[in-house]
C-alpha cells in the first residue's frame, strides 16, 4: 500500500523500516567496521612507531657504542624501548649472565633462546588483530549480502499480496535491503587494504629482526672469544 | 616481579584513544556524506506538468468571459491580463475563433461610444479595449450561453442584460452632459461589486456540483466488496491533468479493508477522465483534490 509518489527514501527512514534481521545485519556490519578502522587505526601508529625505533636502534647500534651502555639505556626505559630494543636486551642480559670460563656454545645457545623468545613476543604483538582486519574483510560483505538477500526476499513476499505490482512496491525495500550490502562493502574494503598492507610491514619487520638477531649473536659470540 | 612488569610494558600500546576517535570520525564522515551527499528524495516535476498544460485551455475561455460583462475583469479577474494579452497570439493560431470576430468588427456602428466608456472604466492594456468592445454588441448572446447552461442562469442573463442597458444608455445620453457618466459609472461599479459577489457564490456553487458529479462518476464504477460490516471510510488524495485525466491517485486514509481501499483505487482509474469545470480558474480547485468515499452511501 506504499503508492505515495514522493516517497521518503532518506538513510533514517530506510534503516528504521528495515526488517530486524536486516537490522541487526546492519548493527552487526556497523560495529565491524568501527572495530576494524579502530585496529587500522591502532596498527597504523603501532607499526610506524615500531620502524622508526627499529631505524633509531640500528643507528645508535652500528654506530659503535658501548653494548654495556647500551643495555643500560635499554633497561632503564623499558617503555620507551622499541622491539629490537628489547631483543636486544634480553639476548645481552642471557649473554651477561655466564660467566667467563663457561662453554660457548651453551652460552650462544641460551642467549639465542633468549633473543627468539623476545622475538616471538614482539612478532606476536606486532601481528596481534591482523587476523581481526582479515575476518572483516573476507566476511563482512557475505554478511552484507545476507542482509540484502534477506530484506529482497521479504519485499518479494509482500508484493505477493498485491494484486497491482508496480515497481514502486518493491523499490523501497530493494533500496534498504541494499544498504545492508553497502555497509558490508564499507567495511570490508578497508579492511583488506589494511591486512595487506600490515602484513608486509610486519613480515618486513621480521626480517629485519631475523638479520638484527643473527648479527648480534655473531657480535656477542666474538665478544665471548675474547673473554 | 620483574616478568610481569615487562609484560606490563610490552604491552601498552600507543595511540589507543587517538585510534577510536579516529575510527569514529572516519564513520562520521561516512554517513554524512550517505545523508547529505545523495539525494535521497524523488519528487516528480509535479509543478511543471501543470503548468505546460493550464496554458492550452484558457485560450477558449478568457474570450467569452471577457466579452460577457466587460466591467465584470475589474474586481475578480485582475491578476489574469497577463493571461488575456497571452490569448491573443493563440487567438491568432486558432483560425475558427478569431475569423467571425474580425469579420463582425467593422459593421458596428455605436463603437467610438463603447471605446470611451471601456477605457474610462477599465485602466487596462489599450489592445484589450480596442479588441474586446468590437464583439460586446454582436457575441454576448451566443458565446456566455455555453457557459451559463451549467450554473445559474437567470441571474447571469440579467446581469447581462443589464449591461446592455447601462452600454446602450449612454450612446444617447451622452452629449447632453458627463455626469451623468459619472452616475453610471458609479452605478456600474456596485453592479460590478454585485456580480463579484455572485461570481464567487456560482463558484462554490459549481466546485460542489463537480464534485458530485466526480462522486457520482466514480461511485459508478466502484466493484463494492460485499459484505462489509459497518460503514467504512476510505480517503485518497487524487491529482488531475487539466483534461480530467487522473495523473495519480495516493491513499491517504485506510477504511481498513484493503479490498475496499483497492476497489475505490481502481474505480478512480476507470472513471478517467473525471468531469471537471472547463473553466481554468475553478479547475485549481479539482488540479489536487481529496476524494472521500463511503461503503454506504445511503445511511
Amino acid at each position: 500500500m506504499n503508492t505515495t509518489v514522493t516517497q521518503d527514501l532518506s538513510l533514517f527512514y530506510l534503516i528504521s523500516s528495515a526488517s530486524l534481521p536486516v537490522q541487526l545485519v546492519m548493527l552487526l556490519l556497523l560495529i565491524a567496521s568501527l572495530l576494524s578502522w579502530w585496529f587500522i587505526f591502532r596498527k597504523m601508529f603501532a607499526i610506524r612507531l615500531a620502524i622508526k625505533q627499529s631505524d633509531e636502534f640500528e643507528n645508535t647500534f652500528w654506530r659503535g657504542v658501548d653494548l654495556n651502555a647500551l643495555y643500560q639505556r635499554a633497561a632503564g626505559a623499558r617503555e620507551m624501548a622499541g622491539s629490537m630494543e628489547r631483543i636486544f636486551e634480553a639476548g645481552f642480559r642471557e649473554f651477561t649472565k655466564h660467566q667467563a670460563g663457561m662453554d660457548i656454545g651453551a652460552m650462544m645457545d641460551s642467549t639465542r633462546g633468549a633473543m627468539r623468545a623476545a622475538y616471538q613476543r614482539e612478532m606476536d604483538r606486532l601481528e596481534s588483530h591482523l587476523s581481526f582486519l582479515a575476518t572483516v574483510g573476507s566476511v563482512s560483505p557475505y554478511v552484507g549480502l545476507f542482509g540484502t538477500v534477506w530484506g529482497i526476499m521479504n519485499s518479494f513476499r509482500e508484493l505477493s499480496n498485491l494484486t497491482q505490482a508496480t515497481i514502486a512496491h518493491v523499490a523501497p525495500g530493494i533500496a534498504e535491503a541494499l544498504i545492508a550490502t553497502a555497509m558490508g562493502l564499507f567495511a570490508a574494503i578497508p579492511a583488506v587494504i589494511a591486512y595487506n598492507r600490515y602484513a608486509s610491514d610486519t613480515s618486513q619487520l621480521a626480517t629485519r629482526y631475523e638479520s638484527f638477531m643473527e648479527e648480534l649473536s655473531n657480535v656477542l659470540q666474538r665478544r665471548a672469544a675474547k673473554l | 616481579m620483574n616478568v610481569t612488569a615487562w609484560r606490563d610494558t610490552a604491552y601498552s600500546e600507543p595511540g589507543l584513544f587517538r585510534a577510536a576517535v579516529l575510527a569514529l570520525l572516519v564513520h562520521l564522515i561516512f554517513f554524512a556524506f550517505m545523508v547529505f551527499g545523495l539525494s535521497w528524495r524523488n519528487d516528480p516535476a509535479e509543478t511543471m506538468v501543470v503548468e505546460l498544460w493550464s496554458d492550452l485551455p484558457q485560450p477558449i475561455k478568457p474570450a467569452p468571459v471577457v466579452k460577457e460583462t466587460p466591467p465584470r475583469p475589474e474586481p475578480v479577474r485582475q491578476p489574469p491580463p497577463p493571461v488575456k494579452a497571452k490569448s491573443e497570439p493563440v487567438k491568432e493560431t486558432t483560425p475558427p475563433k478569431p475569423a467571425p470576430i474580425r469579420v463582425e468588427a467593422p459593421p458596428p456602428p455605436k463603437k467610438p461610444a463603447i471605446e470611451i466608456k471601456e477605457k474610462v472604466v477599465k485602466p487596462q492594456p489599450v489592445k484589450e479595449a480596442v479588441k474586446p468592445p468590437e464583439p460586446v454588441k454582436e457575441t454576448p448572446p451566443p458565446k456566455p450561453e455555453p457557459v451559463k447552461e451549467k450554473t445559474a442562469k437567470p441571474e447571469v442573463v440579467k446581469e447581462t442584460k443589464k449591461a446592455e442597458i447601462e452600454k446602450e444608455k449612454p450612446v444617447k445620453e451622452q452629449p447632453p452632459a458627463e455626469d451623468t457618466k459619472r452616475q453610471q459609472q458609479q452605478r456600474e461599479q456596485e453592479a460590478a461589486a454585485q456580480r463579484a459577489a455572485a461570481d464567487r457564490s456560482r463558484n462554490m456553487d459549481e466546485i460542489a456540483k463537480y464534485k458530485a458529479m466526480i462522486q457520482t462518476k466514480i461511485r459508478s464504477r466502484i466493484v463494492l466488496p460485499p459484505d462489509l460490516p459497518g460503514n467504512p471510510v476510505v480517503e485518497f488524495r487524487v491529482t488531475l491533468l487539466p483534461g480530467g485525466e487522473v495523473l495519480n491517485v495516493v491513499l491517504r486514509k485506510s477504511s481498513g479493508y484493503s479490498a475496499f481501499d483497492e476497489a475505490v483505487e481502481r474505480a478512480v482509474f476507470l472513471s478517467t477522465p473525471l468531469p471537471i469545470p472547463p473553466d481554468p480558474a475553478l479547475f485549481r480547485e479539482f488540479r489536487d483534490f481529496n476524494l472521500t468515499v463511503y461503503y454506504r452511501e445511503m445511511l
